[in-house]
């Protein structure tokens, strides 16, 4: 049922909650006029039995079933086709009935009659013949100058009119009742129709949106009150896509443009050349600087390429492994040491409690080594990177400062930006391509570890990753 | 013509100077930051310059505005890694003559230099005539008469520029401006040396003399009918 239309849902909930209405009332109708026929029936019977209980008594005193009394009721229910009578006596036996009780009597259990005490009465329904006779059993007593006589009045009326109006009346309800169904149910697909309007613009409007038009919105002033969150969740969706979409273009858009200077260099430097005179040194000159240009692309290209795994990975697949943190650092710091004395610049590891950490040793490299890396080149000659550990209670923060020029505070929250450089020149002749640290950051995100840059105490910059700790501090 | 190139990618920059110093024309300076690179324009008669977009320091489009609003009217090219259509509005809008992005093919840069400068000084005609005498921007052959000329770089740039400006007096001190590059120490009786060279070689044996000396004041490059104040008086007609 959740895949049916909301017109056929409505329509359907509507017609089921009518039908279930429609049938409780018509039985509560019915069961009402059941009863009020058969209480009428009851109170004929018992009419007739009064009127049994006085013709007997007159009979009584006159005396033999010759008595004009006998006669005039005889004579009174055989005309009166649907009542049946007989007066019995209390021994059971029957002393006066309808003549056409004479071939077939009615068959009155002997336990109710033995039941009944005096003045009591029972109705029962008995079968005779083909119909069902309401009948009414009643132990009446007559005076007598001999003393008080006791017989069983036993009247029977047929139910046969009864059910005869009850079987019209429910066929006329029935009626009524399919009628009205059919009716409202073609009223409600109309009227779901008109009312689920609005939906059904709703959906035209929002797929109208293509990814080329994200800067559409739904306009909520006009629909209807309970589709307006609706509204507004869907201009959110769109304002996310949109977001995405200007995100991935303003990267596309980033590479691209990185891509030009070096291309316009290589352009350049080809077409200068081939314009000048031919000069050997000049040409080899070119050459170099051409070679240098062409691993400047290589570097811009893998740095893209390690950006778009970085992100499109996720945590998925990390290989996790237990990395003892003083024997892991100690190894990449050493790698980068040749590095560092090139720059003039000293590496410091600093001293750190035995920790380990699940990791993937493979981001870690990347991460660490790039700002190992950053520290030195964006560093003065002379000074100083420092590797440091901080063993928190839920965490490991590795952190790699430095006394170079540091960042400027409104650059700061653009760090971790893709293409972003503090200094464009400066870094560009140093190879760089703004990438370093938004590969850093998405490898961070699928580790679910940290990554914050904050000011050095009295120069320079601190860059921190903070890990999770997956076991318990170690004790000091 | 004296070019300034501000980029900051230096090496490129200097590829833009080994392209432009191709051209007899030009003598270019080059400047790495937006700042240094108002200051040279500001300070130096430049006939072109070349200004990139993004430039540490200051940018690209903060240096076009500061010149265009301190009344410079140099033409100015911007080539830039930029090339959004909102960029290359913005560009001319603030005040540049010519957009061109990278990457770019030189000999297009060139051939746009030379146009801009065709254009600033009011002869989009490639080829300066003075009364008889021909100069043809693009090849840079010299010809009156029946002679034709291929004239050292120098003198070539001094008789282009002097054609450009015909028919006024031009200083030792804007000669010296135009022609040089910063890095050249500048001595006037070199600028004596090359006009007789000049006048040897395009007055000499003609009955009309273009290259007039002009006492304390300069020289002067005119044919016979124009004017003193004839830069209106197009040669270039006939």
């Amino acid at each position: 049922m959740s895949r049916w239309s909301l017109r056929l849902r409505i329509l359907v909930l509507t017609l089921a909650v009518e039908t279930a209405t429609l049938v409780f009332f018509g039985a509560v109708a019915y069961n009402r006029s059941r009863k009020q026929l058969l209480d009428s029936l009851d109170d004929q019977i018992r009419d007739e039995i009064e009127t049994i209980v006085q013709l007997a008594g007159a009979e009584a005193r006159e005396g033999g079933a010759e008595s004009p009394a006998v006669k005039g009721l005889l004579r009174l229910f055989s005309t009166e086709r649907s009542i049946l009578f007989q007066i019995r006596a209390l021994d059971g036996r029957v002393l006066v009935q309808s003549p056409r009780l004479n071939g077939e009597g009615l068959v009155i259990p002997q336990e109710l009659l033995s039941a009944l005490l005096p003045g009591e009465s029972d109705f029962l329904d008995l079968q005779w013949r083909d119909n069902v006779y309401r009948t009414r059993v009643a132990r009446e007593a007559v005076q007598l100058p001999s003393g008080k006589q006791e017989f069983f009045a036993v009247v029977a009326k047929s139910r046969r009119d009864v059910n005869g109006r009850l079987e019209r009346l429910l066929k006329y309800n029935s009626l009524i009742g399919a009628t009205t169904l059919v009716v409202s149910a073609i009223a409600l697909w109309i009227v779901a129709g008109i009312g689920l309007a609005p939906v059904r613009r709703l959906s035209g409007e929002v797929e109208s949106v293509a990814p080329r038009h994200l800067d559409y919105r739904v306009n909520c002033d006009q629909l209807p009150s309970d589709l307006r969150t609706l509204g507004v969740s869907i201009n959110g969706f769109i304002e996310r896509l949109a977001q995405a979409f200007a995100h991935e273009k303003q990267f596309v858009a980033d590479a691209a443009h990185e891509l030009c200077t070096p291309i316009a260099l290589l352009k350049s430097n080809i077409q200068s050349a081939l314009l000048s005179p031919p000069d050997p040194v000049a040409d080899r000159k070119s050459l170099e600087e051409l070679l240098s240009d062409v691993e400047r692309l290589e570097h811009l290209t893998n740095s893209l390429l390690a950006l778009s795994e970085a992100e499109a990975a996720g945590g998925a697949r990390a290989e996790r492994e237990m990395v003892e943190l003083p024997a892991y650092l100690e190894s990449l710091v050493a790698q980068y040491e040749p590095v560092a004395r090139q720059a003039g610049v000293t590496l410091v590891l600093e001293p750190m409690p035995p920790v380990s950490l699940q990791a993937d040793r493979t981001m870690l490299d990347r991460v660490l080594g790039n700002l190992i890396d950053n520290a030195i080149k964006h560093n003065r000659a002379g000074g100083k990177a420092v590797v440091s550990v901080h063993v928190l209670e839920r965490a490991v923060e590795i952190c790699v400062a430095d006394t170079g020029p540091g960042v400027p505070p409104e650059d700061a929250p653009k760090l971790f930006e893709r293409f972003f450089r503090v200094d464009k020149s400066r870094s560009r002749q140093r190879g760089g391509a703004g990438l370093g640290l938004a590969i850093a950051k998405s490898l961070c995100d699928a580790q679910g570890a940290e990554i914050c840059y904050r000011p050095g105490e009295t120069c320079g910059s601190v860059f921190v990753v903070r890990m999770p700790r997956t076991e318990p501090a170690p004790s000091e | 013509m004296r070019v300034l190139v501000i980029e900051d990618e230096v090496r490129l920059a200097e590829h833009l100077q080994k392209a432009l110093k191709t051209v007899p024309s030009f003598v270019v300076d080059l400047s790495h930051d937006g700042e240094d690179g108002q200051f040279m324009a500001e300070t130096n008669d430049y006939d072109l310059i070349v200004l990139d977009l993004m430039l540490p320091v200051r940018d690209g489009l903060t240096v076009l505005r500061n010149l265009r609003a301190a009344g410079k009217t140099t033409p100015i090219l911007i080539l830039t890694a930029r090339r959004t259509k909102e960029d290359i509005i913005k560009g001319l809008d603030y005040g540049s003559d010519d957009y061109l992005t990278k990457p770019f093919d030189m000999g297009e840069f060139l051939a746009r230099c030379k146009a801009l400068v065709r254009r600033h000084h009011g002869r989009p005609d490639p080829i300066i005539q003075v009364h008889d005498l021909i100069i043809d921007t693009r090849t840079h052959v010299v010809r009156r008469g029946n002679k034709e000329h291929f004239l050292p770089a120098l003198q070539y740039r001094l008789l282009e520029y002097l054609a450009y400006r015909q028919g006024a007096v031009v200083s030792k001190t804007e000669i010296l401006e135009h022609l040089y590059d910063y890095n050249w120490e500048k001595f006037s009786n070199v600028i004596e040396h090359y006009i007789y060279e000049l006048r040897r070689k395009i007055d000499d044996g003609f009955e009309v003399k273009l290259l007039h000396s002009i006492r304390n004041q300069g020289y002067m490059l005119k044919g016979p009918a124009s004017c003193p104040d004839g830069r209106s008086d197009s040669a270039s007609s006939s």
